[in-house]
């Protein structure tokens, strides 16, 4: 499933690890629904390629917690974390536990409840609102 | 049927591109066919890519279970897809239908401009009839695209800006380490001002001190590329790109002090930069003290404006600080900084920028016999003698 994504689209380095990191998550999601709908075959694919994008959600999150709670460090977390953030500074503490349950979820080999799966498609929406900021000249008329 | 058209648009504008770019590649100078060749490849990717999205679509099946359902993911690769395409179409494409005579020119004087700092694998495409000042597409880093201003080929005054593109293409030429050594002094700058906080006596300053550094950690993330880039031009093209910057960039801002786009910091902050960083590297210069002494006739001008902590949060160690982490990288990986007497174009360039702050008739004979050498030593036997070409010809699909 994954796409070549050397591009030319892209406006700056930020934009460029935006658009990198949101790729990776996306695949990650859709190989996870994809098991979760127990549909992994029609795609080809095996359930390894599952628990691998399992673990790239985890290291997504760890860094996306780190980068909301202590202030982002690495440059694809930086607008990232403020969204998340900016969505409702009054109960991040309460989202952040919430990540922090599922990530323990996800690294536990535990199932991934449906809830689990909004939270993830909320984050990529984010992370597609971010990297959008640099495409917008591509489109003007 | 929106989706399945959008994919046939795509297929199409891929078979569009890949004709036109065939065509354009067969009469390019070496360095525009270099870089057309590998978007060639990558548009065989991208058709590739294209492919799997159909057979994604075939197979896909709202979920009855909503939050199982791979709609997003899905569109969310068509996108990425389709912003590939769009960039090939309206910003490449044209780059190259409207080429000059004079661009085979400036990519041979960009690419010994290269070759002198140490970046002797890197082939540079000029394009001249082109909407922007400066810019760079610079991906492919062996191939970028340098966008400049046509009138750099009767007056070379502005070469030196290319220096800040340069930095551009050092991010894809040395990906990832290169960014990734940015953000770490982006990062060691933001503790460093943390523990300034700490030291802050005032329990209210220590707060609003606090805050001020919560805000601005997203924008010093979101503006590092360019900052680091204009560090990389003073760093490399020394005064010139200094003196060079400040001229082009004095009467851009009635207020210099905030952020007007979030890929770049204030105006203060570069025009203050370049005089920070050739003094942190031993390279005090006359000619600095005139650029500043020039800027803080217009900083008085705007006296208000300036966030409480914007000294602090842009102060000069900050950029001593990015300037060290990207000089290490240039000297670790071969390339040459500027230094007085260095030769060469850079040289060249030098002088004319300390022309340019002396004396007109003085700058005026720099250029018109600076830009006759260049294009004695870098022009292509075939386009040598039309000096003025690039100015008076309109854009053409003629051979260059």
């Amino acid at each position: 499933m994954p796409v070549v994504m050397n591009g030319f689209a892209y406006t700056s380095y930020k934009h460029q690890s935006d658009q990198e990191l949101l790729s990776r998550l996306s695949n990650a999601i859709l190989v996870l629904k994809l098991q979760a709908q127990g549909r992994l075959g029609q795609y080809h694919l095996q359930s390894q390629e599952a628990e691998q994008q399992r673990e790239t959600l985890v290291e997504f999150l760890d860094d996306l917690i780190a980068g909301t709670v202590g202030g982002a460090t690495k440059l694809a977390f930086a607008g990232l974390a403020d969204r998340v953030v900016k969505v409702n500074p009054a109960d991040v503490q309460d989202r952040v536990a919430e990540l922090r349950r599922l990530r323990q979820r996800l690294a536990g080999s535990e199932d991934i409840r449906d809830n689990d799966f909004r939270i993830v498609d909320s984050l990529q929406a984010l992370l597609e609102a971010e990297a959008a900021e640099d495409v917008r000249s591509l489109y003007r008329l | 049927m929106l989706f399945p058209a959008k994919l046939v648009e795509l297929q199409q504008h891929l078979d569009y591109l890949q004709q036109e770019f065939s065509t354009l590649q067969g009469r390019a100078h070496p360095n525009l066919a270099g870089r057309i060749n590998v978007q060639l490849t990558w548009i065989a990717a991208l058709r590739s890519g294209v492919s799997m999205v159909e057979t994604s679509l075939a197979l896909y099946q709202a979920a009855a279970n909503p939050a199982l359902d791979t709609w997003r993911q899905l569109f969310s690769t068509m996108q990425a897809l389709a912003h590939q395409v769009q960039a090939l179409r309206i910003q490449q494409l044209p780059s190259y239908l409207a080429r000059t005579p004079d661009d085979q020119y400036l990519s041979n004087l960009l690419e010994a401009v290269h070759r002198e700092v140490g970046l002797a694998d890197v082939h540079p495409v000029a394009s001249l009839h082109q909407p922007h000042w400066f810019a760079a597409s610079a991906v492919p880093a062996s191939h970028p695209l340098y966008y400049v201003p046509a009138s750099l080929v009767s007056d070379p005054g502005e070469l030196a800006l290319a220096f800040h593109e340069m930095g551009h293409v050092l991010f894809q030429l040395w990906a990832p380490d290169f960014g990734q050594r940015m953000q770490g002094a982006i990062a060691d700058a933001i503790r460093r001002k943390e523990q300034a906080i700490q030291s802050a006596a005032d329990p209210s300053d220590r707060q609003s001190m606090t805050q001020a550094l919560l805000e601005w950690r997203v924008p010093a993330f979101r503006e590092m590329e360019e900052v680091v880039c204009d560090v990389v031009g003073t760093l490399l093209g020394g005064p010139a790109f200094v003196v060079t910057l400040a001229i082009g960039l004095l009467a851009t801002s009635a207020s210099p002090f905030q952020q007007h786009t979030p890929a770049y910091p204030p105006l203060d902050c570069r025009m203050r930069l370049g005089g920070v960083v050739l003094r942190h590297i031993g390279l005090a210069d006359p000619i600095i003290d005139r650029v500043e002494a020039g800027w803080a006739q217009v900083q008085q001008l705007y006296t208000t404006g300036r966030q409480r902590w914007y000294s602090w949060l842009y102060d000069d160690e900050y950029f001593r600080q990015i300037a060290t982490a990207v000089q290490e990288q240039l000297l670790a990986r071969g390339v040459t900084p500027y230094s007085a007497g260095i030769g060469g174009i850079r040289e060249q360039i030098s002088v004319g920028a300390a022309a340019r702050m002396d004396e007109e008739q003085a700058y005026r004979s720099w250029a018109k016999s600076t830009a006759a050498e260049l294009r004695r030593v870098y022009a292509p036997a075939s386009s040598s003698s039309s000096s003025s070409s690039s100015s008076s010809s309109s854009s053409s699909n003629s051979s260059a």
